[in-house]
């Protein structure tokens, strides 16, 4: 009878439903979901009680209700919650807002976790939306553009090239200024893991990849970044450069789900330079009156060499759990393509995750298991190649009224200085596999109530080989066939100790973290190199034995390193108001000298949280104010190994005949220092974080001023001495940063089928150098003919890092020579052109969905800094062209004379400034309620590299050819880089 | 419960400790051991590098451009978009340098280094029990130090020296003004000379009496210059004793000297032992910053086409009987001559070069210095290069750094100067003597003027950087020349670095 009489109050309400009467309820059904799919988990309350439920694996709900006035209150971490009135519904469909603005989300900090509100420092967590994910083949690429006071760089547009990252700023002089990476609390070593290249044709080792290169974009949930000294402090001497901390996913409650991720795409060379074609080359006249040389063909060597690539990539991964565990398997696949022909990356990924509680859940164990492997095919494509050229200078410079081919179809090789690029990219095979795992495994335990203790246990391993073949037909090499194997090994493996205390006594919430960490790190290398091979069937990197062993060069390396580490941090907040956090932490390097070996890093900073107050409550306006502000002293321990020893030994120019017989030459070959130490960076942080409108506009402004001293230079002794330079910490050296950071975020629109939101980061850096003392250090040695010795950046007193210094260009005189600047005694004043440190870095980025579709969009640039476009000085000249070497349409119309030396000047220097619409996506999130395998689906569309707005006249001024001179390094050089390629790509999103 | 508490506790204390380092920096690929210099057994690896250093005074881009590309005898022009090089060689070659010059930078390095290198081989074989062995070779180093001090004078005029057994490197080292450390070099080589052995005991390419005898009757035919006032005598007297023993002879076949396989040569006082056998690590080929990109022989692939000669230098020559002039015996292997390469040149198999554009390959006595064309200029091929070398950038040529001719010339000149013209011309024929042409008879000089003498020390030692030290002594450095014009009399020194005096403030500049 009750039955019948609920199936009829059922049909009751139904009918009513549609009629808008209300009445007493039953049981509602539903399911809840996002913008992506279903969402197991979320809580479904009956407000004002705490009656409710959650949603099952499939994100359904059933719950009894009292009455047709009850409402349902929906909410899930990260999620704006949403009440419903029943009002007689039986079945809801729920969709759940995610909350990019939710203050109460957590950040990963050093050694823990806290809530945004509680946080003092100055930190940018990306996860979701924020992150750059399309065609990212790196996690550094998600990041690009992301975080304003962090300016990223792509040095050039290699598959799998290295990224430039700055965290605020340059601080030092030499190279070791990446930011700390640590991924799910392993921290990693910055350990350069290119093998060696090759010694003809350019085949060389730059092109570095980022330390978390190998990890799958796909298995990152978030990357917080911890700029200031307050944050990093507690990475002590290695928190100098910033700290990126890499959260993994994990699987989640609920029965296993099956995801799948995938796109596929083609990219092209976004532009090629604007050279002559063989009718125009044709047409050039010499003074005499004759032509350049004419080899009949119409050959574009840029068409030749650049292609349209493809691109694919898919992911799986299966992960789920239970109250009490948890486990996620991912497996990635990418084939990428480069745009230069025979260029590629392929990449393997697997990780597995696991999490168990035990104990009542006073244990919690997690493991993690990233593995990977990648092969790269990379193509003669030097930074700093010799006259000769690689594929790139070759492409551009070469006569285009050359063939490719003989008549006879092998190569046209014209000369070992006009190299045809096609035999080059065809004839050598430049193969790199590099293996990588990380493995941790943690365990928290709750030993009494409030105190835990946590073990991380860690190791990293890589191996890298690097196999390269010039093939004996190649007629530029100078001793037949060439081979070379070059490989890297890298471990390191970790220990760390610490205990966390929280306690809450009233309006006082105290938080203790203590530890202890050990880290050990060994670093192995061996090239080899044989040539005068003849054969020509087999690749001779197979069978060393065919080359001639006698003109054979072999070489290792290995050194190892340790560090040991003592930390500490207090947070004690007053009703959730006050916020205070002290750390120290006393770091201890093996590299540094024996007199200073334990360097202490403290830091401090105080929040206030405003909005909590009742007076700015009263106010109405601000629904979060907080003011931070914050000081630390961090390190730098990326110095050299064993620069604080003696070295007596022999060395290749101290060997000599004696007696007629080669004998070692013994000497000092390095000077000890025992006071070597860490560069030292002070850093004072004041920011203030708004909210407005609920939130839904958010803005964040951090000032910092920055001051690295300690700095760790090579400097000339004074002759005589026992060796000619000698490494010291500069006593009165500092380099300076100063800026300002500004991050807003904006939901413009957000009503059910639609919202709109948008986001804008600047920032602005002022770097200086302050008491160097000596006149200058030079670096930035320019490639190319002609350019021999020259040195066109310097370090010098107050002037930024990244100076360009030389000759002032003033235009041509009437005869076509270049007119430069004077000084007093007549002679070409030498003056600083600029700095290739940008001021200002922006970026600009949006996002609509409206019903099913989503569409957004992301744009970054940087202003105010310099470009040394080397390729131009050293190929696109008027000489060049009457030598007969192709250049730009715009140099055989010029007035210059060929008779004009390629001198540097600042007519090379150009404006690096640029705005690039780095990405579009269009998304649609198909409607999957009727196919019951499939949770949910999205498809989408994206165009990468659209637009370029910038008046630099090479490939691309983003751009970073190692160009360093004694360890120094130099920015802001672009010489015959491999160029960025635009890509389009479409993928799809699938959960089951 | 509770015991898996405690054992935990104690699980992690165990950790903390026995993870606990001292942070000793372990070096796994480099002998760092200062036992390596306190073990008499490696006395001869200790006075090695002494030596090796010597290479790098032949780099010719270093300490060889410094005495060459100031003077008449070489000059590396810009060639349209080569070889301007941030003006480093029109700067040289127009006297127009300031004391960033990179190659003042790097030549400083070079000397300091070889002072640095005898120092280290004078104290630590000094530490040894002392031996005729460790007396010997702290007296070879005392030579070696005596050399590149010799040669700071010659450039810079100013020396920064230590003491060998001074280690406190902290210390600034002090600076020996020109005469003072022509003065002291000159007593160094007096106190070592009776410990010295002959070339005949141990070669040319140790320190020998001869070398030091050599050694001060240049710098005593250079005591004007270097400390005002002329010791001509004493010129003569060391010149003497070099030539008056048995070890040496000027021989009839010039060229004999500059094959890349010759090994204590008779001419050869003191030698730079060099070989394309193994990776020298220093020390130049001399043929690929001349020769013109498509010149390409053997295994030498990569050719630069810089340097040249000035006109006004190569009409000096008597170019039919003067065999110094041109040799041909590398013409079948290499398609060069040695000597001065002039006019069309031809590959091995004599066919006709070109240059890039598709001209021929013609070299031009005259060339404009800050624009000069491909072929212009002409080219200098002294060393003669192994064409089937592996290592195109060790050179295979021993290189004599002083050798027979040139004392005889320093002596007649210092007998000219001294007022004795008879016994000059006696000197200079000899040497023209056995100087002839195949065929031809190089005339004897019968009379002589100071710029015969000039002359004929281009004639004999052209490219093996004396010609800057040579001109300065002639009042001749600083005249106008074929694309130059004539510079101020301070030019016959160079600046100090200013890299050197940012870190040594006991250094002062010269008047540059």
């Amino acid at each position: 009878m009750k039955k019948n009489l609920l199936l009829f109050i059922y049909s009751l309400c139904f009918l009513l439903l549609s009629t808008g009467y209300v009445s007493a309820q039953g049981t509602v059904t539903g399911t809840v979901k996002d913008n992506t799919g279903t969402l197991p988990g979320v809580s479904v309350q009956i407000k004002g009680t705490t009656q409710g439920t959650i949603t099952n694996v499939d994100g359904e709900f059933s719950l009894n209700v009292p009455d047709a006035n009850t409402v349902l209150v929906f909410s899930f971490v990260g999620y704006t919650p949403q009440e419903i009135l029943v009002q007689g519904q039986k079945t809801l469909e729920v969709t759940l807002v995610q909350n990019a603005m939710n203050l109460d989300e957590f950040v990963v900090v050093g050694y823990g976790v806290q809530r945004k509100s509680d946080l003092t420092g100055a930190t940018t967590r990306l996860s979701g939306d924020n992150l750059n994910k399309s065609v990212a083949s790196s996690p550094v690429e998600m990041m690009q553009g992301r975080v304003s006071g962090v300016n990223i760089a792509q040095n050039n547009g290699e598959p799998g090239g290295g990224m430039t990252v700055r965290v605020r700023g340059s601080n030092s002089i030499r190279s070791g200024q990446d930011p700390l990476y640590v991924i799910d609390g392993v921290p990693l070593d910055n350990q350069d893991l290119t093998p060696a290249g090759a010694g003809t044709a350019g085949l060389n080792g730059s092109s570095n990849k980022d330390p978390i290169s190998f990890l799958n974009p796909n298995d990152i949930a978030s990357i917080d970044i911890l700029k200031d000294a307050s944050s990093t402090a507690i990475y002590g001497a290695r928190g100098a450069n910033g700290v990126i901390m890499i959260t993994t996913k994990k699987g989640e409650q609920g029965a296993g789900q099956l995801s799948y991720d995938g796109y596929v795409g083609t990219s092209t060379i976004r532009q090629s330079l604007d050279i002559l074609s063989a009718d125009q080359f044709r047409s050039y006249r010499k003074t005499d009156g004759s032509a350049l040389i004419d080899m009949g063909a119409n050959t574009n060597w840029q068409d030749e060499i650049y292609r349209t690539a493809f691109t694919q990539s898919h992911n799986l991964s299966y992960g789920g759990g239970t109250k009490n565990n948890s486990y996620r398997a991912s497996l990635g696949y990418l084939n990428q393509e480069g745009i230069v022909n025979t260029t590629n990356m392929q990449k393997v990924n697997g990780k597995i995750t696991v999490t168990q509680k035990a104990f009542n859940d006073k244990l919690e164990l997690t493991a993690n298991l990233i593995a990977s492997h990648t092969n790269d095919q990379r193509a003669p494509i030097s930074e700093t190649g010799g006259y000769e050229g690689d594929v790139i200078l070759s492409s551009l410079k070469l006569n285009p009224t050359y063939p490719v081919f003989n008549e006879d179809g092998t190569y046209y090789q014209n000369s070992t200085t006009q190299r045809n690029p096609v035999a080059m990219l065809n004839l050598t095979n430049d193969i790199t596999q590099t293996d990588q795992t990380i493995a941790n495994l943690t365990a928290e335990y709750e030993i009494i109530k409030d105190l835990k203790y946590k073990i991380n246990v860690g190791s990293t391993r890589s191996s890298v080989e690097r196999r390269i073949n010039q093939d004996n037909e190649l007629t530029y090499l100078p001793n037949h066939g060439e081979a070379d194997i070059n490989t890297v090994h890298a471990q390191s493996s970790l220990i760390e100790n610490y205990l966390t205390y929280a306690k809450k006594i009233d309006e006082n919430q105290l938080n203790f973290l203590l530890g202890h960490a050990y880290q050990k790190f060994n670093v192995n290398g061996t090239a080899m190199n044989v040539k005068g091979f003849v054969v020509n069937d087999i690749l001779y990197t197979n069978n060393l034995g065919y080359g001639n062993s006698s003109a054979a060069t072999t070489s290792s390396y290995a050194n190892v390193n340790e560090l040991q580490s003592f930390f500490g941090r207090v947070n004690y907040a007053y009703a959730g108001k006050y916020l205070v956090t002290l750390t120290g932490r006393y770091d201890g390097s093996s590299k540094f000298g024996d007199n200073n070996k334990y360097g202490f890093f403290p830091s401090a900073a105080l929040a206030w949280r405003l909005s909590d107050e009742e007076f700015i409550k009263s106010m109405n306006v601000f629904s979060n104010l907080k003011l931070r502000l914050g000081w630390g002293k961090t390190g730098n321990q990326e110095i050299p190994n064993k620069i604080s020893q003696i070295l007596v030994g022999t060395a290749g120019n101290a060997n000599g005949f004696f007696n007629g017989v080669l004998t070692p030459g013994i000497t000092f070959l390095r000077v000890p220092n025992p006071d070597i130490q860490w560069e030292t960076t002070i850093q004072s942080d004041l920011g203030i974080d708004f909210g407005f409108f609920k939130n839904r506009l958010t803005a964040t402004i951090d000032v910092f001023h920055k001051q690295t001293q300690d700095v760790l230079l090579e400097i000339n002794a004074a002759a005589p001495a026992a060796a000619s330079t000698m490494w010291l910490n500069v006593p009165d050296l500092r380099i300076i940063n100063n800026g300002i950071e500004l991050g807003v975020n904006g939901i413009i629109v957000e009503q059910t089928d639609l919202t709109w939101d948008a986001g804008l980061n600047v920032s602005y850096i002022k770097n200086n150098v302050v008491d160097l003392p000596v006149t200058m250090i030079e670096t930035g040695n320019a490639s190319g003919q002609g350019l021999s010795g020259t040195r066109v950046q310097i370090i010098t007193n107050d002037n930024p890092i990244g100076t360009f210094y030389g000759r002032v260009f003033e235009g041509f005189d009437a005869n076509g020579i270049s007119i430069y600047k004077k000084d007093a005694d007549g002679a070409d004043a030498l003056e600083t052109l600029g700095s290739a440190l940008p001021n200002y870095t922006f970026s600009f980025n949006t996002k609509l969905t409206y019903k099913a579709f989503d569409f957004s969009m992301f744009w970054y640039g940087v202003a105010g800094n310099k470009v040394y476009n080397n390729t131009a000085n050293a190929l696109f000249v008027k000489g060049s062209l009457n030598s007969g070497a192709n250049v730009t349409v715009d140099v055989l119309n010029s007035e210059e004379s060929i008779a004009n030396s390629n001198a540097f000047s600042s007519r090379f220097v150009e404006d690096g400034s640029f705005l690039r619409l780095a990405n579009v996506t269009l998304g649609y999130t198909i409607n999957t309620k009727s196919v019951k395998w499939i949770k949910s689906a999205r498809i989408y569309a994206t165009g990468n590299n659209l637009l370029l707005l910038t008046k630099y006249t090479g490939f691309d001024p983003e751009v970073n050819s190692d160009a360093s001179q004694n360890g120094v390094p130099a920015i802001g050089m672009d010489y015959t880089s491999y160029p960025k390629a635009r890509a389009f790509t479409v993928g799809a999103s699938l959960n089951f | 419960m509770k015991f898996n508490k405690f054992s935990l506790i104690i699980a992690l204390l165990t950790l903390i400790f026995t993870s606990c380092t001292d942070l000793k920096e372990e070096v796994l690929d480099e002998q760092l051991g200062s036992d390596l210099v306190n073990n008499p057994a490696n006395i001869d690896a200790l006075i090695n590098p002494p030596y090796a250093q010597l290479r790098r005074t032949l780099e010719w881009y270093d300490y060889w451009a410094l005495q060459q590309i100031s003077t008449d005898e070489t000059a590396f022009p810009t060639r349209g978009t080569d070889w301007f090089d941030n003006g480093a060689w029109q700067q040289l070659y127009l006297h127009t340098w300031t004391p960033d010059h990179i190659r003042l930078v790097d030549v400083w390095d070079v000397l300091g280094q070889g002072i640095s290198r005898s120092n280290t081989a004078i104290h630590y074989i000094g530490e040894f029990p002392e031996t005729a062995t460790t007396t010997q070779y702290i007296n070879e180093a005392r030579f070696l130090r005596a050399y590149y001090m010799y040669l700071m004078v010659d450039l810079f005029g100013q020396v920064p020296y230590r003491d060998a057994d001074d280690l406190d490197f902290s210390t600034l080292p002090e600076v020996k003004d020109r005469k003072t450390a022509t003065d002291f070099i000159i007593t160094e080589l007096k106190e070592i000379l009776p410990n010295l052995k002959t070339k005949a005991a141990v070669t040319s390419e140790r320190a020998t009496v001869g070398a030091a005898n050599a050694l001060l009757a240049k710098i005593y035919l250079n005591y004007q210059v270097y400390a005002g006032e002329p010791k001509w005598a004493d010129a003569i007297k060391y010149a003497d004793d070099v030539i008056s023993s048995s070890d040496y002879t000027v021989t009839n076949d010039y060229w004999s000297m500059f094959q890349y396989n010759v090994t204590n040569h008779p001419e050869f006082i003191l030698t730079c032992p060099m070989s394309d056998d193994f990776e020298m690590g220093s020390g130049s080929v001399w043929v690929n910053f001349t020769l013109h990109y498509n010149m390409t022989f053997g295994t030498y692939t990569s050719l630069w086409n810089g340097g040249c000669t000035t006109t006004d230098f190569v009409n000096t020559f008597d170019q039919v009987n003067d065999a110094r002039f041109y040799d041909s015996r590398i013409e079948s292997t290499t398609g060069l001559n040695q000597g001065f390469l002039i006019g069309q040149q031809y590959d091995m198999a004599g066919v006709p070069l070109k240059i890039r554009s598709g001209d021929p390959l013609i070299f031009t006595p005259d060339f404009t210095l800050g624009d000069a064309k491909e072929n212009e200029g002409i080219r200098v091929i002294k060393f003669a290069p192994n064409p089937a070398t592996t290592r195109q950038f060790s050179s295979p040529n021993d290189v004599p750094l002083l050798r027979i001719s040139d004392i005889y010339l320093v002596r007649a000149e210092a007998k000219f100067r001294n007022g004795d013209v008879t016994g000059a011309l006696a000197d200079i024929n000899y040497i023209r003597a056995r100087r002839s042409a195949t065929g031809k008879t190089l005339p004897a000089l019968t009379s002589l003027t100071v710029d015969d003498i000039l002359k004929e020390r281009g004639f004999e030692l052209y490219w093996e950087g004396f010609r800057r030290q040579d001109m300065v002594r002639f009042g001749k450095l600083n005249a106008a020349r074929q694309e130059k014009p004539a510079t101020d009399v301070k030019k016959n020194l160079y600046p100090i670095p200013t890299s050197a005096l940012d870190v040594n403030s006991n250094l002062k500049q010269n008047d540059y």
